[in-house]
Formats: structure tokens, C-alpha cells, sequence
């Protein structure tokens, strides 16, 4: 029965589609997609964030019910889409909400070829599957699906547009830093990365990508990458912490209410480590919510840059080129609107009281 | 003259157990028949009954077809596997806390489920090619239970068959497994995490066409076995030394029995994850009612359960449309006043007999 229901489906999605094309997903399937799109809908963490990056706001016919009420720069962009209808819950919305819809194409993050397969046999809708790749070792991969998506939804030109914006950014930051002598490179530490929420000082990102951006290695990079997890984060003993005992702490703002009472003046921390002693502790905007908010991770980069290396960046006003990325990825300057969540980019040493 | 009057009485009471059996079949009909016109998509009975003649718009032909039926088929199936296996559980380890879940079937397949997610998530399809990958996640949860199931029946084997052996056996290995899942959150990404979580909170929205005819083509002979042996659960009832004494042997009735009632919970869970409270509140809620003669008792058991099960689903999905709620939430909050209701209600009377 199953069977028969599904190659009905089958046929209803043809007599539907008009001028089609051909495209690989980036599972590597072949998915006949509409020539014209109008109505899409993102699914599964960041596939919103991606559709707000190529300006296709106006697309978008469904979210996932808790988009309306999170704190995500694309949400701070475009409110708007908090009024749309919903698609469901988190990380794949409901098949009836989805369909009722009525979205030309489904865009699928963090999903495997079964898994599209399957929404799209039981949709009838063309799924695109997409790799929301990372900020380091993945970032080609990201681009292709930022490509992708374009493709598809005809905004190809923004995302080129967006990908060289990335590019030169990342090529500045490596050029402002890299005549920096190595002795001199201060040693540093972050902490409190959010993972599946906020998290204490001992969390922390071993490649943290903005560090490297400036060629600078956060000190739990010597861990021994067989026990870590150095791109998705770990949690280190703050023993170690202390040992490592960094030049220059930084800290995830989203995490100020655990880290806060941490490393506040008197605590085990604060009398061992002399970053928190000379004040060398600073905020950085969180990232990872719902899959990472790249521009936040490429403003962390020029603001760590604008700490750690003041001569090469003195040019630099860190609120300006906050907002001037936020403009770049969403086409909105929303810094404010962010620091009125987190507060922004600071020394916190006046906080720790 | 006493007899005779015995004679009454029983087939009074027959008639009233036959009564209740229709009448829930009446209540499966009309309710079955409610959730598929309601839904987030307010689809009207005019388009129901042109896409039943043939003559739909597509979307409500897929919502209807491939979205709604399924998923009302497979609450009727779940709710009929997981409640005659509680009842049956009950039964053979004369215990009234016994549930399908006792021998720890939920806690090993929620780590079956949770090992796939984080292991096999993306890079670990890479290792299983031939496997279709939306299976992968539902293989691991049913090969854990499996594993958890027949860890606990061999330990039975050596230890003898008692129901506290088996009880507690199934107690510490629910532990185990819990264990293990902690500990894979704990590694799990963000992303992984929301992932592992919604698997465990046991969503009927996932149901598709080929689960419920596995579902049925295993449920029907495990729901016959189970009939022809009410008559030596009847027996075990009175004792392990007793039954005996009728030419039962406790052994192995039992330990196939539970084998029996484990497969199909472990297939259930497997494809819909982990569904609280209806396993053990509804054969208790029919033993109220009807008796506990296991000829009747496991029969009106798997309908009460199958009405149960869809109703809560019915509910979940029309509370706070277009929010949806999983039904493994929803069972409980439905399931737990109505059972304390009946326990007040019913006070002064034997409980378990």
C-alpha cells in the first residue's frame, strides 16, 4: 500500500512542477527543483541563518517554532520573520505544518541523505540537503552550500558577493597579524563557549577559529587532539587552567552568569591567574546557538585582534566593524540591538567585583 | 441451584467484557475517523472525501495520505503492541509495576538511538554504506534493546526465572544504559544533543507507511501467540508452583513470553521512541474495568491501548495547533489523573486481583 501511495505522490509532484532543474545536493543526490522559487523553508539549525544571509527573507513561508522567540542576529535583522507560520518544532519542523506551507523547495542542514530522501518521498517537496560546514577546517564546504542555496533560489550574485566579503575579511586580519614576531604573541585562553547552552570557564573551543584568524593559538590547543574534540569544544580541569595560566583571558558574554561568579575577585582563579589580576579579561560575543552565527565569529577575530595586537589594529573602532559586518552578512547593522542581550565587546575587568 | 447461578453470573460477566470490547472498538472508529479530518492544516471534509474519490489538490492528498493515515495507524499500532505487552508483563512477573519498559527497553534503546546520533551522525555514514542511513538511528535503538532484553533473560536462565531476578536484573541494566546515555550527551554537539533529545521524547509524527506495515506484519502474529497463552499466564498468576502443577511450565512461558512482549515494545520504541505510561497505566485501567482474566484482560487491553494512545496523539496534535506537542508528553499528563482517579474510586476493593 505504501507503495502505491508514494508513486501517486510521485506523479501529483510532476503534473505541479513546471520548467525544472537538476541539482546535486550536497549528500550528493539529484533533486529536480522548480526554474522559479517563491516560497522555501529552512530546516534544522541554521538553515534560516543562511536564507537571511542571501537576503531571502521574502521566501521564507514557515519557521521552526522556536525561532520566534530566540536571540540570533538574523532574528534581530529581520523580526519579521517571527510572525511567520510555524513549521514545527526544532531541528525538523512537522511533516502536516510543513506541507500546508505549500514551499516550493526545503532547505535541510545537518541531515544525511536518508533523512532528506525520506522528508521529501513523504512531502512530495524537492529537499535540498546543505552542509552548514564550520569557520575552520569546513569553511570551503559552507560556501559551496551557501552557493547552493543560491542556485536555487536564484541569488547567486549575493552569494558570491558575501563569500569574497568573508574572504578579504579573513585575508586582512591574516595580513594585519602575520609580521607579528612569534615570541610576542601573547598566550591566551577562552572560556565559557556555549554548547547546548551556556557553560562555565572550563569550556572552551581548542582551534577557537577567531584566534586563529590572527595566527594565534588558544593555550588548550597543546591538548592531545585524540582526547578532544578541538573544533566542536571541551571541557578542561580548571587545575589546568591555572597551570597553563594565560596572558590574556577571553570570555563568551553569553556565559557571564556562571564564568562571572567563577573568576570574580577572591575566587581560586582569580588569585592564580594573572590575567585576572591585571585585567586582562575580555568579552566575546557567543556563537554557537542553533549552529554558529559566522558573523559573530568573524567579529570576535577583529576584535581579539584589536586586544591582543593594539598597535596593528589602532585603526580599528570594534563597534564600527561589528556593525559593518553585520551589514555585510545581514545587510543590517544590529550591534546595538545585540549588545542589549550580551552587552558588548569589553575589558570585563570592572565586573568581576 | 448455586450453580446455576454461577453460571449467571459468569456470563454476565462475559457480557459485560464483550461490551466493553465493542465499545472501545466503536470509540477506535470514531476517533480514528476525527484525526484524520483534524490537523494543523485545516483540510475540510469536502477535500477528505475528494481525495479519497481520487479527485484532490495535491497537498491534501500528500497531508491526508502520506502525513495523517500513517500517523493514526501507527498510534493504533503502538498503543495495541505496547499496552499488550505491559499487560502481559504484569501477568507473568505478577507485579503491577511492571510495564513494557521493565526490562529496560527504554534506557538501552534510548542509547542505541543516542550512539547512532553521535557516532554515526554524519562522518560514521561514511563506515555503512550499504545501510540506508534514516534507518540507522532506528536499527541501533532496536539492536540495543535487543542486547538489553537478552542480557536479562540470559542472566534469568542462570539465576531462574523469578520475576525478581528479573525485575531487578532489568532495574540495573535500565541504570546502565542510563549511564551511557549521560555520557553521550556529554560528548554530543549542540546539534546532536536536540537531536537525541526529541528521540526520546517518543513522536508519533515520525510514522510513515513502511514502519506501520512492519509494525503490523510483527504485531498481529505476537498479539495471536499472546491469546493462545492467556490460559498459562492465567495459571502463572497463582504461582510458579501451581501453574506447574497444571503442566505449565513457569520457565519458559515466561521467559518466552517476555521475549515476546520485548520485541514488540523494542520495535515500537525503535521507530517512535520512547512512550511513556501507556504500557503501564491502561492494563491497569482495564483491569478496573473488566477483571483480570487474561483471556479478556490482554484483548481489551491492546484496544483500550490503541484508543488511548491515539486520542493522547489526537490531542497532542490539536491542543495548541498549529503548535504540536510530542505525544510521549502527552500520555502521561493524560494517562496519570485518570489512573489516580480510578484508584480512589476504587478503594476498599482488592487492587490486584
Amino acid at each position: 500500500m505504501g507503495f502505491v501511495l508514494s508513486a501517486c505522490a510521485g506523479e501529483g509532484e510532476n503534473d505541479r512542477a513546471g520548467d525544472v532543474q537538476l541539482i546535486q545536493d550536497m549528500t550528493g543526490r539529484e533533486v529536480a527543483v522548480p526554474e522559479e522559487v517563491n516560497r522555501v523553508i529552512g530546516l534544522r539549525a541554521g538553515a534560516l541563518r543562511m536564507l537571511a544571509y542571501l537576503d531571502a527573507i521574502d521566501l521564507v513561508a514557515a519557521i521552526e517554532e522556536p525561532e520566534r522567540t530566540a536571540d540570533r542576529p538574523y532574528l534581530m535583522a529581520y523580526p519579521e520573520l517571527r510572525e511567520r507560520p510555524g513549521a514545527g518544532p526544532l531541528m525538523g519542523g512537522d511533516l502536516e505544518l510543513i506541507v500546508s506551507a505549500r514551499p516550493d523547495v526545503i532547505f535541510m542542514t545537518f541531515t544525511s541523505r536518508g533523512q532528506a530522501d525520506e522528508l521529501q518521498r513523504r512531502t512530495g517537496i524537492p529537499v535540498i540537503a546543505l552542509d552548514y560546514g564550520d569557520f575552520s577546517h569546513r569553511r570551503e564546504i559552507f560556501f559551496d552550500s551557501l552557493k547552493l542555496m543560491a542556485t536555487v533560489i536564484g541569488k547567486i550574485d549575493r552569494a558570491d558577493e558575501l563569500v569574497s566579503y568573508i574572504q578579504n575579511s579573513l585575508q586582512k586580519l591574516q595580513e594585519r597579524t602575520e609580521s607579528q614576531a612569534e615570541n610576542e604573541v601573547q598566550r591566551v585562553y577562552i572560556g565559557g563557549v556555549s554548547y547546548s547552552g551556556t557553560q562555565g570557564i572550563s569550556s572552551t573551543e581548542p582551534y577557537y577559529p577567531p584566534f586563529r584568524f590572527l595566527g594565534v593559538k588558544n593555550v588548550a590547543e597543546e591538548l592531545d587532539e585524540r582526547r578532544i574534540n578541538p573544533i566542536q569544544g571541551t571541557f578542561i580541569d580548571k587545575e589546568q587552567l591555572i597551570l597553563w595560566n594565560p596572558d590574556v583571558l577571553f570570555v563568551d558574554l553569553a556565559s557571564l552568569s556562571i564564568t562571572g561568579s567563577e573568576i570574580s575577585r577572591g575566587t581560586p582563579l582569580y588569585v592564580s591567574l594573572k590575567a585576572l589580576q591585571q585585567g586582562q579579561v575580555y568579552g566575546m560575543l557567543p556563537y554557537n546557538n542553533y549552529s554558529a552565527s559566522y558573523e559573530n565569529i568573524l567579529a570576535n577575530g577583529w576584535y581579539a585582534g584589536k586586544v591582543l595586537f593594539p598597535d596593528a589594529f589602532s585603526d580599528i573602532d570594534p563597534d564600527k566593524k561589528t556593525d559593518e559586518i553585520f551589514e555585510a552578512f545581514l545587510g543590517k547593522p544590529v550591534y546595538e540591538e545585540l549588545k542589549e542581550v550580551w552587552g558588548g565587546f569589553r575589558q570585563l575587568d570592572g565586573e568581576l567585583l | 441451584m448455586k450453580s446455576t447461578e454461577l453460571v449467571q453470573d459468569y456470563s454476565r460477566y462475559r457480557s459485560r467484557r464483550i461490551l466493553f470490547i465493542l465499545l472501545v472498538f466503536l470509540g477506535i472508529i470514531i476517533v480514528g475517523m476525527y484525526a484524520v479530518v483534524v490537523g494543523a492544516a485545516g483540510i475540510s471534509f469536502g477535500d477528505i472525501f475528494r481525495v479519497f474519490t481520487g479527485r484532490g489538490d495535491p497537498v491534501s492528498e500528500q497531508i491526508i495520505l502520506n502525513i495523517r493515515l500513517p500517523r493514526v495507524l501507527a498510534a493504533l499500532l503502538a498503543g495495541l503492541a505496547l499496552s499488550a505487552s505491559g499487560t502481559v508483563m504484569q501477568s507473568l512477573l505478577r507485579n503491577p509495576l511492571a510495564s513494557p519498559f521493565t526490562l529496560g527497553i527504554s534506557g538501552a534503546a534510548a542509547f542505541g538511538a543516542s550512539f547512532a546520533i553521535v557516532f554515526f551522525g554524519s562522518a560514521g555514514l561514511a563506515l555503512f554504506p550499504w545501510l540506508s542511513d534514516q534507518y540507522l538511528v532506528m536499527f541501533s535503538a532496536f539492536a540495543w534493546s535487543m542486547v538489553s532484553t537478552g542480557f536479562i533473560l540470559a542472566i534469568a536462565r542462570y539465576r531462574g526465572a523469578t520475576p525478581e531476578v528479573m525485575i531487578l536484573a532489568g532495574i540495573a541494566i535500565g541504570s546502565l544504559f542510563g549511564a551511557g546515555v549521560s555520557a553521550l550527551q556529554y560528548v554530543a554537539t549542540d546539534v546532536e544533543l536536540a537531536a537525541i533529545v526529541f528521540w526520546m521524547f517518543g513522536d508519533l509524527g515520525r510514522a510513515a507507511w513502511d514502519d506501520v506495515l512492519v509494525l503490523s506484519l510483527l504485531l498481529f502474529p505476537i498479539l495471536i501467540y499472546f491469546s493462545l497463552k492467556a490460559w498459562s499466564y492465567k495459571a502463572l498468576q497463582s504461582g510458579d508452583e501451581f501453574a506447574r502443577s497444571l503442566g505449565v511450565n513457569a520457565f519458559r512461558v515466561r521467559l518466552t513470553g517476555m521475549l515476546a512482549a520485548s520485541l514488540a515494545t523494542a520495535v515500537v520504541v525503535s521507530f517512535y521512541g520512547i512512550i511513556a505510561f501507556v504500557g503501564l497505566v491502561v492494563p491497569h485501567i482495564v483491569r478496573r474495568c473488566i477483571g483480570g482474566d487474561d483471556s479478556f484482560l490482554i484483548p481489551a487491553s491492546a484496544l483500550f491501548g490503541a484508543l488511548f494512545l491515539l486520542l493522547s496523539d489526537t490531542v497532542a496534535r490539536t491542543l495548541f495547533s498549529p503548535v504540536i506537542l510530542p505525544v510521549g508528553i502527552l500520555t502521561s499528563f493524560i494517562g496519570a489523573p485518570l489512573f489516580l482517579f480510578l484508584l480512589l474510586k476504587g478503594m476498599g476493593r482488592g487492587y490486584w486481583s
